[in-house]
């Protein structure tokens, strides 16, 4: 999959995120908050280990099967009287959804979190066909009011300060300007959306897990914005991709323990709800959505990916994302789940996204469904290196690294070199890595030189 | 559309994956331990739950006559405890705005994460009842406590109900600047009445 599109540069874009020092801590600070709740909640569950290995099993066992629970899936969702659609891509998926309003003549839909219809660019194509969309989840109504998409998948105005939301509703929601205080925002945000779910005419909804067993789904929200949506209108639309499936139950007991727990160091989301058939006089439906998934379900290296819960775990722990935030990265899903699952999608586009880590492997140490995040990362690069999308920079530094190493003399010298001029590339800013800190002293000689001298030293 | 589905099905299935086993839950059951109520309790008061004890539901009704205003509107699906309102005569679910109090009852409460499993049979003809309140209140019987979600799905068995919710506290969010806000779309405030 290529692109004519240019990449956009994960680098660029961070070092404008960086031009406002205060900004960037505070962006550091609030995730890494967050992430200090995980821990915490995740150290009262003794059995916390046993439960990440056992998700990642349902999970490889399900992948592994996954045409088979599909059809066993839709088979009971069927009878249970939901309709299920298939979509080979964003496209199809879109035009289903909409075909299912058409026919209603429904033109008010309220959404709840929903990656997948990002993913899709559904709002847009409903919007262009005269269906007013409205995101009811509080984050997300906040970056729609904004135009801008979600900077985070859990928490998607992570990015904005209380006065810039007080801002943005004074401009959209007519709260009083310089209004700053989280209580009355929300306050105002309830008022206005409770209005727009007693209009609806039809709801949409993610899905956290559908159940082949049962032919149901469960939604997760602490806000309660699905239920709201789901129940009072008489179309119910839950869009999920293929990789959400789970054989059983009793399955549901290991992700719900993590998710939440994972997700906002919470014991649980506040609604966790099950459905397996619409109420008498509802329409309820479930879009199945491929999308590149099965193109990833067939590279061994990189399948795995596909067992993500979307818990964002890892964004929160990442330095990079931290320090870089969701607007850095090229793609809709940031962080490092985003950096492993891009390139699947456009190569040349994302290319500089799996270079965005460290490979400190924090990522793959908190995932609770233990995706080797780091390990992908690193495979992306070479894929992605091997087909000739790395950054210029990049290539010319490699082939001058690999020109040095094969000749020794340039080797020795060159470090010669370094020894001795090192404080001069903290002097004068040379490498990107210096513009924040300076690079550590260089030994006073070469390790050739100590062991030669070890070995010196030792003969009898 | 069945195109679509075929053309997915082939690819899912041409995708070289060898079968990978499930795993075996039983190690996981067996570390749940045994429920308390102190643990159920305890995990209400971090999630942002009011919980009050009585002994039976003249307890139950005492504190709704005590604590919810004579004016406000309530709704009860609890069989005993009636409400001022009438369910079973409202169509629209729509109607439900504006209620002040919602009274439900649970099935059971898991003590790791202070949920209270509310079925369809609870939530009376109106799905929405629970999330539209602007209070709830949910009475539940002490004996109905279960560990983990391992014991609450096992108790759970095949989906009995068309639809379901683990509650946990009231509706929340902290979506600005991460302050935590009570009372985002649904329950302003979540008392549990545990009874027995």
């Amino acid at each position: 999959m290529t692109s004519a599109k240019p990449a956009s540069d994960h680098a660029a874009a961070a070092h404008e995120f960086l031009r406002d020092p205060a900004r960037a801590a505070w962006h550091d600070q609030t995730l890494w908050m967050v992430r200090m709740k995980r821990d915490r909640v995740a150290a009262r569950v003794p059995e916390w280990e046993q439960l990440r290995e056992a998700a990642s099993q349902i999970k490889e066992h399900t992948l592994s099967r996954l045409a088979h629970y599909l059809e066993e899936f839709t088979a009971k969702a069927e009878a249970n009287g939901i309709q299920v659609h298939w979509a080979r891509d964003g496209d199809e998926h879109n035009r289903i959804v909409l075909d299912i309003l058409q026919k209603r003549g429904a033109r008010h839909l309220v959404k709840s979190k929903s990656m997948l219809t990002e993913e899709c660019h559904l709002n847009a194509h409903l919007q262009a066909h005269g269906v007013e969309v409205i995101d009811t989840d509080l984050g997300e109504r906040i970056v729609q009011l904004d135009q801008k998409p979600p900077s985070h998948i859990v928490m998607p105005a992570i990015h904005l300060q209380r006065k810039e939301v007080g801002d943005i509703f004074h401009e959209h929601l007519g709260t009083p300007a310089g209004l700053d205080d989280a209580q009355a925002l929300t306050e105002a945000a309830r008022q206005h959306l409770r209005g727009h779910f007693l209009q609806a005419d039809a709801a949409l909804t993610g899905v956290n897990f559908a159940i082949a067993e049962t032919g149901g789904f469960v939604v997760c929200t602490n806000e309660g914005n699905a239920d709201m949506g789901a129940h009072l209108a008489p179309v119910h639309i839950a869009c999920m991709g293929i990789e959400k499936l789970i054989p059983k139950q009793e399955h549901l007991g290991v992700f719900i323990r993590l998710l939440a727990r994972s997700a906002t160091g919470q014991p649980s989301t506040v609604f966790t709800s099950h459905f397996v058939r619409p109420h008498p006089g509802q329409e309820m439906h479930i879009v199945l959505v491929d999308n590149g998934r099965s193109r990833q379900l067939s590279r061994p290296d990189f399948r795995k990916s596909l067992a993500c819960i979307r818990c964002a775990a890892c964004f929160n722990t990442c330095p990079v994302y931290r320090r870089s935030g969701g607007y850095s990265y090229s793609y809709f899903i940031a962080g490092p789940i985003g950096s492993i699952l891009a390139p699947n999608v456009d190569g040349a586009r994302h290319a500089s996204m799996p270079f965005a880590s460290t490979l400190c492997g924090s990522c793959t140490a908190v995932c609770p469904v233990k995706i080797d995040i780091h390990g992908q990362l690193l495979k992306w690069r070479q894929e992605i290196t091997q087909e000739g999308h790395a950054p210029k920079l990049k290539k010319i530094a490699m082939r001058l690294t690999a020109f040095a190493f094969a000749h020794p003399w340039l080797y020795r010298t060159g470090g010669w070199f370094m020894r001795k001029f090192l404080p001069l590339v903290n002097l004068l800013k040379l490498d990107p890595w210096t513009r924040h800190r300076d690079l550590p002293s260089a030994p006073p000689q070469s390790f050739g030189a100590w062991y030669r001298n070890k070995n010196k030293s030792q003969k009898p | 559309m069945s195109t679509s589905r075929a053309a997915i099905l082939k690819a899912v299935r041409s995708a070289p994956y060898a079968e990978v086993p499930l795993p075996d839950l039983a190690s996981l059951h067996a570390v749940s331990g045994a429920p308390s109520l102190e643990a159920f309790t305890a995990t209400l008061d971090l999630i942002g739950a009011r919980w009050i004890r009585g002994a039976d539901l003249t307890d139950a009704i005492a504190w709704v006559e005590a604590n919810v205003p004579a004016s406000a509107l309530i709704a009860s699906t609890v069989s005993g405890l009636t409400g001022s309102i009438h369910l079973a005569t409202i169509s629209d679910p729509h109607a439900l705005d504006g209620i002040h109090t919602a009274v439900v009852p649970g099935r059971f409460g898991v003590c790791e994460n202070g949920a209270v499993w509310l079925d369809e049979a609870a939530l009376g003809p109106h799905r929405v009842l629970p999330f539209i309140a602007e209070h709830l209140v949910v009475v539940l019987p002490v004996t109905e406590l279960v560990a983990t979600m391992h014991q609450a799905y096992a108790r759970l068995k095949a989906p009995e109900s068309d639809f379901g919710v683990f509650l946990a506290g009231p509706s929340k969010t902290a979506d600005i600047e991460q302050c935590l806000v009570v009372g985002a779309h649904g329950a302003r405030s979540c008392t549990v009445l545990l009874l027995g």
